[in-house]
């Protein structure tokens, strides 16, 4: 049963890769930009490899939609961001929220430079030290 | 019949790595040279019926075996025979033949080139391999078998390949991939055979070397030609989604990269010897970890296969099994080593071992950017997402310093160093440098970013001491004759990096791309660039019908191209694709994708893409380069018994 | 010799962490999300009828008594499926089934409740689909419990089965009516 289920789901995004085709009208070319970097950030539901923008899949369209419609309205990333996770949860937003589950995720590779570089340098000055002991 | 004798080839090399994992360690063991002596034709051997059930499955699908279920439900009568051999890698099972295969050719590779190695190091090598292939036998063998019937029930037609996968690409991307993640193997059954023997010098170093390059060079080529494959195939212009299974191959060749370096340092220098290991072990460990996230489907992904416990289970333990035991030896092992070689903070040491901690820790961020989710859904901590913005956010400033000290490292001398005379080395190139940063913008661009200042002075600056360093080099040994492949290599591949990086930044902030609707006749402007949408006529194909859109390209009244770009549809499955149109010129490509129909008018999006060939010619110089150091007398596979 | 040991076993208590991960990992499917509006309020909404001409469907439907409200659409596939599982479940009277008809075509909607039997107190005709986009429905089928007070408790994504029934759906609604009693 659950096989079926995702081969749907799979068959809902059948022509996904195809070029989005509706066409959203902007005010401004900045309205515009806001709604292209911004559905970029946000993750299909469906088609769940696929962000808001490049997914034909029929929710997708919906949700630009309402992305569009919020945009032109003049509300904010922030504004609209959150719109979505109330219905959705975090895992639409392609960009991690910066919060205290994600703290490692953010912080963890320059913790892990830091580390590094620190574990180099000290294992050097250690053999220089034994050597000229 | 063939099927059968197929699957009976699998089990006779399943019992023939059993015996070659065990027989010869024995004998390494206990100093037989009998026992030893039986590990190089039990390897070929392997490698002869692991072929011979690739082969009879691809007969299968060359002969249309419909009575066969792999076959049945990966290709179709309508299948042109080109895509019907590729279909035999089409999906999980066949793929996973594949797999094996390779493994198989390595090994009796292994076994053919290392005449000139002791025979109780070659003997342990090949028993390590027998073991991996053992362990992938029985996953094929007990969860994945290509060969079942069908019977009595046999197909008609066949249910055909995915279409998505109906591209010249199929033909080269995972047979290539697969060499890459499986090579490395070998250098991590030379680790294993020197922690088993305790000989952890500078030798097996440099005889991993050797067979570490090859893989990389085949797993560059692979990511290289699976980025352009997207690119061209997806419809819509991207050419890497850091999608899970994208990281998956990207993971080993990060630590790959690393391990080259280092090899290179415990070679030359002997020293840094149990990093080298740890690294050797770590490149095929997640080789593994990799082919596990592909198969056992714990993360959605575009390319993932079917999502089953069975083979996520068998994998995992196998796993547990390769990786546990490997660390753990490592963990007995090697804090025996010791370094001989010293050296000081300024030193071309430091700077290999540099990139080496840059490019771990680049793989560090890329797994837990990968299994970030996982672990936070299994720890009850919600479900979130980690994609394209985090990685870029977080890797690109990774990449900034290893740019920098790939250019700055190979001006630096082994041992010691002055920080005056490595400055006065290349103050020159360091002026130069800044000088184009600011000059391009101000000349030929136009535009100022912090993101362009930033590359254009990265690229230049590694451009400009390459050729410095080869310049000075070639005049301070004689010539450019004088300089050995190795160091060519060298050269080569870090200006692949520049070439690469500068795709990647240029084509990513400087595209232009138009969403629009076209009638018959319209026209619309990219960049300097005018579309004309001059007719729509159907299409037929040998298992598709569709439509395809001729597009006149012209810039300022002047012909540059007709673009035909087309929608399939695929008659067996009703599965619509985007056939992009794409006119390739060195520093631009026009990118034409044609949607769906608006009433009489027709979806259509547009990209100008800059420089975005360069991201692919920098994959292969850095592949150039890698196959050029193999050519490099010193690391030849054969001729190296006068050294020993 | 001791920090030494330390270090070089530092690789094999990372990977055993992992793999701790990786082996659960395998036993969960990725695809499924979990609703954010587990113990929010059911959104505000106001839809026709799809079966009452004259009446509407409104949250202030769903209060007073546990329910079921089920999303789906004559062109999904999967919904034609679980359609027999919620005929039995609402022939059992456990809880009255209410449901959102998503973004689908009203007569062939009609039709397929007429001949199939229909299971549901009202059916909301949510031709926009703006309803379910706040309902957070990313997949149709999709069942939610909500409880007397009108607050969502669980999701289910995907046919609806007797095995899903008893053993997800039953016990929850045997807990929330005990609260409700104590």
């Amino acid at each position: 049963m659950r096989k079926i289920v995702f081969l749907l789901l799979m068959i809902l995004c059948v022509s996904s890769f195809a070029a989005v085709t509706e066409l959203t009208q902007f005010e401004s070319q900045a309205q515009r930009q806001q709604f292209v970097n911004l559905t970029k950030q946000l993750r299909c539901l469906v088609c769940q490899n696929e962000d808001l923008y490049d997914s034909n899949a029929k929710l997708a369209a919906d949700l630009r939609r309402q992305v569009a419609q919020k945009i032109r309205q003049g509300q904010t990333d922030a504004q609209i961001k959150a719109y979505l996770v109330a219905r959705y949860g975090d895992f639409v937003l392609y960009s991690p929220t910066f919060n205290q589950t994600n703290l490692l995720l953010w912080f963890g590779p320059f913790a892990f430079l830091l580390i590094g570089v620190w574990w180099l340098l000290r294992t050097i000055v250690k053999q220089t030290k034994e050597d000229s002991a | 019949m063939l099927p059968e004798l197929g699957h009976f080839g699998l089990i006779l090399a399943l019992v023939l790595a059993f015996i070659s994992a065990t027989i010869p360690l024995y004998g390494a063991w206990r100093d037989n040279p009998r026992l030893l002596a039986l590990s190089r034709s039990l390897s070929f051997g392997q490698f002869i019926f692991v072929g011979f059930a690739f082969l009879t499955l691809v007969i299968a699908f060359v002969t249309n075996d419909f009575t066969v279920r792999y076959v049945a439900e990966n290709s179709n009568r309508a299948l042109p025979l080109f895509y019907r051999v590729c279909a035999v890698w089409g999906a999980h099972e066949g793929s996973l033949l594949l797999w094996v295969t390779v493994l198989n050719a390595w090994i009796a590779a292994v076994a053919l080139f290392s005449r000139s190695l002791p025979m109780k190091t070659v003997a342990r090598v090949l028993s390590v391999m027998a073991m991996i292939n053992m362990g992938f036998l029985s996953f094929l063998l007990f969860t994945s078998d290509p060969f079942l019937r069908l019977l009595p029930f046999a197909a008609r037609v066949g249910r055909d390949l995915n279409p998505i996968l109906q591209d010249p690409g199929l033909a080269m991307h995972p047979p290539t991939l697969y060499m890459g993640y499986v090579g490395f193997s070998v250098a991590f059954a030379f680790a294993m055979a020197a922690l088993m023997g305790g000989e952890l010098d500078a030798r097996w170093a440099r005889w991993a070397r050797p067979w570490t390059i090859a893989a990389w060079c085949f797993l560059t080529c692979g990511i290289t030609m699976g980025s352009w494959w997207s690119y061209r195939q997806l419809g819509w212009g991207g050419w890497w989604f850091w999608d899970p299974v994208e990281n998956a191959s990207f993971l080993p060749w990060l630590v790959g990269t690393g391990l080259m370096h280092s090899l290179a340092v415990t070679e030359k220098r002997n020293t840094f010897k149990a990093w080298t290991v740890l690294l050797a072990l770590s490149a095929f460990s997640l080789s593994l970890l990799g082919t596990f996230l592909v198969r056992s489907g714990v993360l959605t992904s575009v390319h993932a296969f079917a999502n089953d416990p069975a083979r996520g289970g068998f994998l995992i333990k196998f796993i547990v099994i390769v990786v546990g035991v490997s660390l753990f030896m490592y963990a007995l092992r090697a804090p025996v080593l010791t370094s001989e070689g010293r050296f000081e903070l300024l030193s071309r040491e430091t700077f290999l071992l540099l990139n080496n901690v840059l490019f771990f820790v680049a793989m560090i961020t890329v797994l837990m950017g990968t299994l970030y989710p996982l672990i936070i859904q299994l720890l009850g901590m919600g479900k979130i997402s980690v994609g394209p913005p985090y990685f870029d956010s977080v890797f690109v400033p990774l990449m900034i310093p290893v740019i920098f000290l790939a250019g700055l490292g190979p001006h630096c001398q082994w041992k010691s160093d002055k920080v005056v005379s490595l400055f006065h080395r290349v103050r020159w190139v360091l002026v130069l440098s800044f000088a184009l940063m600011v000059l391009i913008p101000l000349v030929a661009v136009k535009t100022f970013s912090l993101v362009l200042a930033v590359t254009l002075f990265l690229v230049s600056w590694l451009v400009l001491t390459m050729l410095y360093d080869l310049y000075a080099k070639a005049k301070l040994r004689g010539g450019y004759r004088a300089l050995n492949a190795g160091y060519y290599a060298m050269v080569l591949a870090h200006l692949g990096l520049a070439v690469c990086a500068l795709g990647i930044i240029v084509s990513s902030s400087y595209s232009t791309e138009k969403n629009v609707k076209m009638h018959l006749g319209d026209s619309v402007n990219v960049g300097q660039y005018t579309f004309t949408l001059k007719s729509i006529v159907p299409l037929k194909g040998p298992n598709y019908t569709g439509v395809t859109a001729n597009v006149l390209v012209t810039k300022a009244g002047e012909f540059i191209a007709n673009l035909g770009a087309q929608k399939r549809n695929f008659t067996r499955d009703r599965y619509t694709k985007t056939q992009a149109a794409i006119h390739v010129s060195p520093f631009r490509d026009l990118y034409v994708s044609l949607g769906n129909p608006i009433g009489t008018a027709w979806g259509m999006r547009i990209y100008n893409k800059p420089l975005i060939r360069f991201i692919w010619a920098g994959g292969f110089l850095m592949l150039f380069g890698g196959l050029l150091s193999l050519l490099d007398r010193r690391y030849r596979l054969i001729s190296n018994t006068q050294e020993y | 010799m001791r920090t030494a040991r330390l270090k070089t076993t530092l690789p094999l208590l990372l990977f055993i962490a992992l793999v701790f991960f990786l082996y659960r990992g395998v036993f969960v499917n990725p695809r499924i999300l979990p609703s954010a509006l587990i113990g929010k309020p059911v959104p505000h909404f106001l839809l026709p009828s799809l079966t009452h001409p004259a009446r509407t469907f409104t949250q202030k439907d769903l209060n007073g008594h546990l329910s079921l409200v089920n999303v789906w659409a004559t062109w999904c596939m999967v919904c034609k499926v679980e359609h027999p599982v919620l005929m039995a479940i609402a022939k059992t009277h456990t809880l009255p089934l209410y449901s959102l008809d998503y973004k689908d075509n009203k007569q062939g909607a009609q039709a397929w409740l007429k001949t199939e039997g229909d299971p549901y107190q009202l059916t909301g005709f949510d031709v926009r689909g703006n309803t379910a986009i706040n309902f957070g429905v990313y997949g149709t089928p999709e069942t939610f419990l909500v409880d007397t007070h009108g607050v969502i408790r669980f999701k289910h994504v995907g046919a609806m089965t007797m095995a899903v029934w008893h053993n997800q759906f039953v016990p929850l609604i045997q807990k929330l009516r005990l609260k409700k009693v104590a």
